[in-house]
């Protein structure tokens, strides 16, 4: 009896965090109730701390009601088995009966996860007449949960008692409230897929589910797709797909032409939410009717009237499904045509949509109908759409279309696509958002993959280093990143040529690669602060990366000019530049026969940097000479 | 367990007690002059009665209470609840004086306690108290059990009332009613509802000058419901008495700081209804003159009344400059900044009907932007 | 403690005051040079157990109490000898207002760079109203300790005991460590931050603005200011006061200090040969705001202040040619962030 004391220090400690006044300490002990309930044992917990929680579920935040809403799925065990169980239903009733969908859908997932882990009679006594009792609760709340706690028992009690259930969801999705019939419809899909995992599985089985069920629910859903309230209406696209995956999974198409008909109707119905929903899901609906091309290229007409839907969300949606439903039409010889001729000229009007948010979603797409439509087919009519959008004002059609560039160079090569790529960059490099800019420059070692050393040169190499004169530190840090990247891709020699010489303003060398005249505005300002420290940045950064004649004969020197810098920020950064130097001489001994004496003049230089007025430069610099010390040996 | 809509009247419903720990606050610093001697009985009545709220328990109602009223106010709010109380007070103050026999009822008015100062200084006042009903039991209990309150409305009894559980609470009636003080538990979006009018209106003079008084009530309610209830008091007092409408709410006006208060309140479940909707004092103007066919209407915001700002342009601040040098004295504000951009976000509207020659006419006296 | 001062600087220096344009900053440099090497400096495990601070701190973790009152204790070993006018050097970047708003400290870094590569300059306000005081305040009182040349961080009216009981730091304290052991190192250590600082001779910097009994900068170097922020007098005016439009002095509607109009700070500049007062104080809507006809500039480096004012912040860059450029920057990003810490700021309801 004495360990029990110190048992229960901790457990009061957390009872106390459960009733703390501040909300983080008791979603915070409400995520430890697991153990709680352990410490405390069964016994207890069923008669001391379930009371508890169910007062707390009369009234908190409702995030302390989300995390005990999933917490207490796992108590079975923890309150000794099912027998004692309906004390913790009762509380997981009370919070799945709440109108807050975070709430009550961790609720009624734990209601459905308790229910796989009680026998299968207990099962029907507690559940069936819960069902029942939510279903006709008082308020929409109570209705809208048990529509959520059907599929704990639909397949686990016998075909009379499932026909009762179907007649009783019937009810719920025909009730007065909207918000429990699209609770109804919400929830239909999942109950369908329950019903076709079941004939699969127990094809043969007495309950199995037969023509009367599917009356029901064929009902159902004719009821909700005729709802007059488009927020229920909507999610009869849903069920839609899941009865065609039923059937589909019976090999059963007898059907098809009256599904054909309700996709029309969805399709063309008169509210956009009921449009959007079915451009979203369309190659869902598509993918059933794939494998008769009759059937399949009835949708091509539909498909089109959405696209040119007056709605801009459902234009956004539709764009969305491009690739895959051109894929299944680009099964069918001779429907490429079909593509070009019906679909092609509608992308084309929506990379001008006046919605952003649809060129947007355009720009993610189109890109992967290049390899439906081959080569040439790209070239003549894609890539000008292509250069359109690359243009768009709004930043984030330039990035999607940026980012999937690869797709299109590999059907039809990189330079029939550069051409205009260049300007596309060079106004999201200079975005006022510098978020946005920096978005860009994690593609560009991507595109330099793609493009090549001799375009990438020409035309974006004078970008990327004018984001190192950035006024935002994170786009110069950026900058000097991706220029290590860059030449990991091009190689010492590009990098010496291309970056470091422009860096160190020995550009005259090298003039005969710049022929536009540039050169003069690229000479650089070594008075400003931030240019220095920048520089001495990405020179140091491309030491590890670059050939060590180079680390020997341009860097090293460059660093060296800075040691008497009368900024002590750019001496440390020296000091800490010389280890990185060293480290490269060290590794490449065996192929420059100097490096000794150059790690000898590293660490003169350094020693007289660590008797430097600035303590940071003497701390740094006594760093780096022990580092290089024991690098050495 | 709340019903969906129970659960955001709730919600609005416990801005009454913001109200009232902001007022208890400044009242703690010294703002008010005199003190306000009745805010801690109706905290005392809050205290042993919000457990037998509906949608509270026991754990949860003193949870709230410590957390409204354990924390420290800033002086910023607490500047700001003088300036509205004050301003309020003293407006509808001098509409009494104007009017001689006159009436207030208060909207929403919850756990204010101007009431009770009018009645206090005011002969010939007549003052009706409508809001939620539980909010209307809080403030019964607490004058039947307060010697302090019962006196000031004209009503004592020797009998105390004790409530000791949901159940009690629930049974008693929140209507309370002595000569010129009456307290009606009603929900304002039933107003048309006959039993609802009709109960309100048996208490209501309709032959007396009135001034309805709501703070950050309606704000709250739709403008169509908004609409619905200034139309129907103006038609109850239509041809028979003068009736005007005092109004202080928040309104966004579209800039940032609007956008990040209505995504603030929203995470307390509170939605404004008329912030967005009536964003600055323009269309609030267009609204009550236009929609609700409110003759004379006159708006300012609080930042102008208070004389952070304005002063340039003539506008001549509401409080004098010794209350002002007092307050200045109470508390180091930091916050000077701020307080213009968050009083700039209030405003305050006197809307009348005026009835043959009846205008309240001190009202120039006062500085309006519109 | 001087006896670790045994470096020979002037050699150093004279050797590098080779450009005529560096002349004034290279002897203002030697000066503040010559004034930081009394104090300690910093051991080997000094440096190793503050870089452990600086990386846990920068993840938002506070530190414990110990560690506090042993980083307390390192602050007032470097804060001590700074001058009530703390020379600073150029190039450096000058920060306003952060109160508590850590994300957002960080995000100034992103913007600005990191310390120690970027010099910076705060004025002052670094707790109270943002829920992270405590981390903001350990954050940049560990880097001050660490890197004492590469950080200025000036006092704030809130590095008050007496403001910060109102504003939030207080119960912040009690609520992270459960006593008020942790704001009482904390207070006892902003008695010793300096209260203004001068950039290259040029830029005066500070949090609030003008008294009307400090005429020089020479009369701020005469202060005590190793106390409590006073209520009155030119210490607190140094912290309260703001620019006005009207001319002359003016009545403070805050309570404490003055306004200041641009007669005043036309006269401070011409007298004390400044070209700009900056300073901090104010929330401005675009995170700085200039007064008195570029007499005076506000910076104000918390972004949507209060998670309720929906305003833009600033930092000022000064290089060294003194030429200025603000970087304004929006609140932090911060996917994920769980918002049921956060209590709704207070409205009027």
């Amino acid at each position: 009896m004495d360990n029990s004391n110190d048992d229960l220090y901790p457990l009061a400690l957390l009872m106390d965090e459960l009733k703390h006044d501040d909300v983080a300490n008791r979603v915070d002990a409400m995520k430890k109730l697991d153990t709680i309930a352990i410490a405390l044992g069964p016994e207890r917990t069923v008669n001391e701390l379930l009371p508890f929680l169910n007062e707390v579920a009369q009234d908190d935040e409702e995030e302390v009601f989300a995390v005990l809403g999933s917490k207490l799925g796992e108590f079975v065990p923890l309150i000794g088995g099912p027998e004692h169980c309906e004390p913790l239903i009762r509380i997981l009733l009370i919070l799945a009966s709440m109108e807050e969908p975070l709430v009550r859908d961790k609720a009624i997932d734990s209601l459905n996860h308790v229910s796989t882990e009680i026998p299968h009679d207990m099962l029907l006594r507690l559940y069936l007449p819960m069902i029942d009792s939510l279903s006709q609760g008082n308020w929409f709340s109570k209705k809208v949960a048990s529509c959520g706690l059907f599929k704990s028992v639909l397949i686990k009690v016998d075909a009379a008692t499932r026909r009762d259930l179907l007649n009783i969801y019937y009810k719920l999705a025909s009730d007065d409230s909207p918000m429990v019939r699209r609770g109804a419809a919400s929830h239909l899909p999942t109950l369908i897929d329950k019903l076709t995992w079941f004939t699969e599985n127990y094809p043969n089985s007495e309950d199995k589910v037969d023509n009367k069920d599917w009356e029901i629910i064929s009902q159902i859903f004719q009821h909700l797709i005729n709802d007059e309230q488009d927020s229920v209406k909507f999610l009869s696209v849903d069920v839609l797909v899941a009865i065609l995956e039923f059937f589909q999974s019976v090999n059963d198409s007898s059907h098809n032409s009256e599904f054909l008909i309700s996709s029309l109707k969805l399709i063309g119905d008169e509210s956009w939410r009921v449009r959007y929903t079915a451009a979203d899901r369309f190659s869902k609906v598509a993918k059933n009717f794939s494998k008769n091309f009759a059937d399949l290229s009835k949708l091509i007409d539909p498909f089109i009237s959405l696209m040119n839907d007056n709605e801009g969300e459902v234009r956004k949606a539709i764009c969305k499904q491009l690739p895959e439903f051109c894929e299944y039409l680009g099964e069918y010889a001779g429907n490429k045509d079909v593509i070009l001729e019906k679909i092609v000229p509608i992308i084309d009007k929506l990379s001008q949509d006046p919605h952003e948010n649809v060129r947007a979603s355009l720009a993610l797409s189109v890109t992967h109908l290049s390899p439906v439509l081959g080569k040439q087919s790209t070239i003549d009519n894609l890539l000008p759409i292509f250069l359109v959008m690359l243009k768009d004002e709004f930043p984030e059609v330039r990035l999607n279309i940026i980012s999937n560039l690869s797709i299109v160079n590999e059907i039809i090569g990189i330079n029939l696509l550069s051409v205009n790529l260049l300007p596309a960059i060079t106004e999201l490099a200079q975005d006022g958002k510098w978020r946005v800019r920096l978005a860009i420059i994690e593609y560009i070692p991507k595109l330099a993959k793609q493009l090549g050393e001799s375009f990438f040169n020409d035309e974006l190499l004078s970008l990327c280093l004018s984001w190192l004169w950035d006024p935002v530190f994170a786009i110069r840090d950026a900058a000097v990143n991706i220029l290590r990247e860059l030449t990991e891709i091009f190689g010492s020699d590009w990098a010496n040529k291309e970056i470091i010489s422009r860096l160190l303003n020995n550009e005259n060398e090298n003039k005969n690669a710049e022929g536009d005249g540039v050169t003069e505005n690229s000479k650089i300002d070594y008075s400003n602060f931030i240019t220095r420290i920048t520089c001495l940045f990405t020179i140091t950064n491309l030491v590890p990366v670059v050939d060590v004649h180079t680390v020997e004969n341009k860097l090293l020197p460059f660093v060296n000019s800075f040691a008497d810098d009368p900024v002590p920020n750019i001496r440390f950064n020296i000091a800490k530049a010389y280890l990185v130097i060293a480290k490269a001489l060290v590794e490449a001994k065996d192929t420059l026969p100097n490096s000794v004496s150059l790690i000898e003049q590293i660490l003169s230089k350094l020693g007289k940097l660590s008797k430097d007025e600035d303590f940071d430069v003497r701390y740094y610099s006594d760093q780096s000479i022990e580092e290089i010390k024991k690098l050495t040996g | 367990m709340l019903s969906p809509r129970q659960r955001q009247d709730k919600n609005v419903r416990a801005t009454d007690l913001d109200a009232l720990s902001c007022r208890s606050s400044a009242n703690r610093k010294g703002y008010f002059n005199p003190p306000d001697v009745y805010i801690d009985e109706l905290i005392i009545s809050y205290n042993k009665h919000l457990q037998f709220c509906s949608g509270y328990t026991n754990l949860s109602a003193s949870r709230t209470l410590r957390s409204v009223f354990n924390e420290q106010k800033f002086p910023l709010i607490n500047r700001g609840t003088y300036l509205r109380t004050k301003v309020l007070y003293d407006l509808v103050s001098s509409f009494c004086k104007e009017f001689a026999a006159c009436q207030i009822i208060s909207l929403g008015g919850g756990s204010d306690t101007k009431s009770f100062q009018w009645l206090e200084n005011i002969e010939s006042v007549r003052v009706i108290e409508i809001d939620f009903v539980e909010s209307v039991k809080i403030k019964k209990l607490a004058i039947l059990n307060s010697p302090k309150l019962s006196k000031v409305v004209g009503q004592t009894s020797d009998e105390s009332v004790i409530i000791s559980s949901h159940q009690s609470f629930e049974s008693l009636d929140p209507e309370f009613h002595a000569d010129r003080y009456h307290l009606i538990g009603c929900d304002l979006r039933e107003i048309k509802e006959k039993s609802v009018s009709d109960n309100l209106y048996k208490c209501i003079d309709t032959s007396l000058p009135t001034l309805v008084l709501s703070e950050c009530v309606l704000c709250y309610l739709s403008p169509e419901e908004n609409k619905m209830i200034l139309n129907n008091f103006s038609e109850a007092f239509l041809n028979k008495a003068y009736l005007s409408f005092l109004i202080y709410e928040p309104m966004s006006l579209n800039d940032t700081f609007g956008t990040t208060m209505t995504n603030n309140l929203s995470n307390r479940g509170l939605n404004l209804y008329t912030f967005d909707h009536l964003p600055d004092l323009t269309s609030r103007y267009k609204f009550m003159h236009d929609e609700c066919c409110i003759p004379n209407v006159k708006l300012t915001d609080m930042s102008t009344v208070a004389g952070y700002e304005g002063i340039k342009e003539g506008f001549k601040p509401w409080i004098d400059d010794a209350d002002l040098l007092r307050i200045n004295k109470l508390e180091l504000v930091d916050e000077i900044e701020e307080i213009k951009l968050l009083f700039r976000h209030y405003c305050l509207c006197y809307a009348e009907l005026p009835y043959g020659d009846k205008h309240f006419r001190s009202l120039e006296a006062y500085h309006w932007r519109i | 403690m001087d006896a670790d001062a045994d470096v020979p600087m002037e050699d150093v220096s004279d050797e590098r005051q080779l450009q005529q344009s560096y002349d004034d900053a290279a002897s203002h440099h030697s000066y503040q040079q010559s004034y930081s090497l009394k104090n300690k400096e910093l051991s080997k495990s000094n440096i190793n157990q503050l870089d452990d601070w600086i990386e846990k701190l920068g993840k938002c973790e506070p530190l414990s109490e110990n560690e506090v009152k042993t980083l307390c204790d390192m602050a007032i070993e470097v804060l001590q000898y700074e001058q009530n006018v703390q020379p600073v050097s150029v190039p450096v970047t000058i920060c306003g207002d952060v109160h508590g708003q850590f994300h957002d400290l960080m995000e100034l870094f992103k913007i600005g760079g990191p310390c120690p590569d970027t010099n910076y300059l705060f004025m002052g306000d670094y707790v109270d109203r943002g829920y992270y005081s405590v981390e903001t305040v350990s954050y940049l009182v560990c880097m001050k300790v660490r890197f004492p040349n590469r950080i200025t961080i000036l006092r704030g009216n809130h590095e008050s005991r007496q403001i910060t009981q109102v504003y939030g730091f207080y119960d912040e304290c009690l609520r992270k460590y459960g006593s008020a052991t942790v704001w009482k190192l904390f207070t006892d250590l902003f008695d010793y931050f300096p209260i203004t600082a001068l950039v290259d001779n040029k830029i005066f910097c500070l949090h609030g603005g003008l008294s009307p009994m400090i005429e020089t900068i020479d009369q701020v170097r005469e202060l005590n200011r190793i106390q409590e922020v006073p209520h009155e007098g030119p210490m607190c005016d140094l912290l309260w006061s703001d620019p006005d439009d009207r001319g002359g002095w003016g009545i403070s509607p805050r309570g404490a200090g003055f306004t200041f109009g641009q007669d005043i700070s036309e006269q401070f500049n011409h007298t004390n040969d400044l070209s700009l007062i900056a300073r901090a104080h104010q929330l401005a809507m675009e995170g700085y705001s200039w007064w008195h006809q570029e007499a005076v500039v506000t910076i104000f480096s918390a972004p949507n202040y209060c998670y309720r004012c929906g305003n833009q912040a600033a930092i000022m860059e000064v290089d060294e040619q003194h030429a200025r450029q603000f970087l304004q920057y929006d609140p932090s990003v911060r996917p994920g962030e769980p918002t049921v810490t956060r209590k709704t700021p207070d409205y009027f309801l």
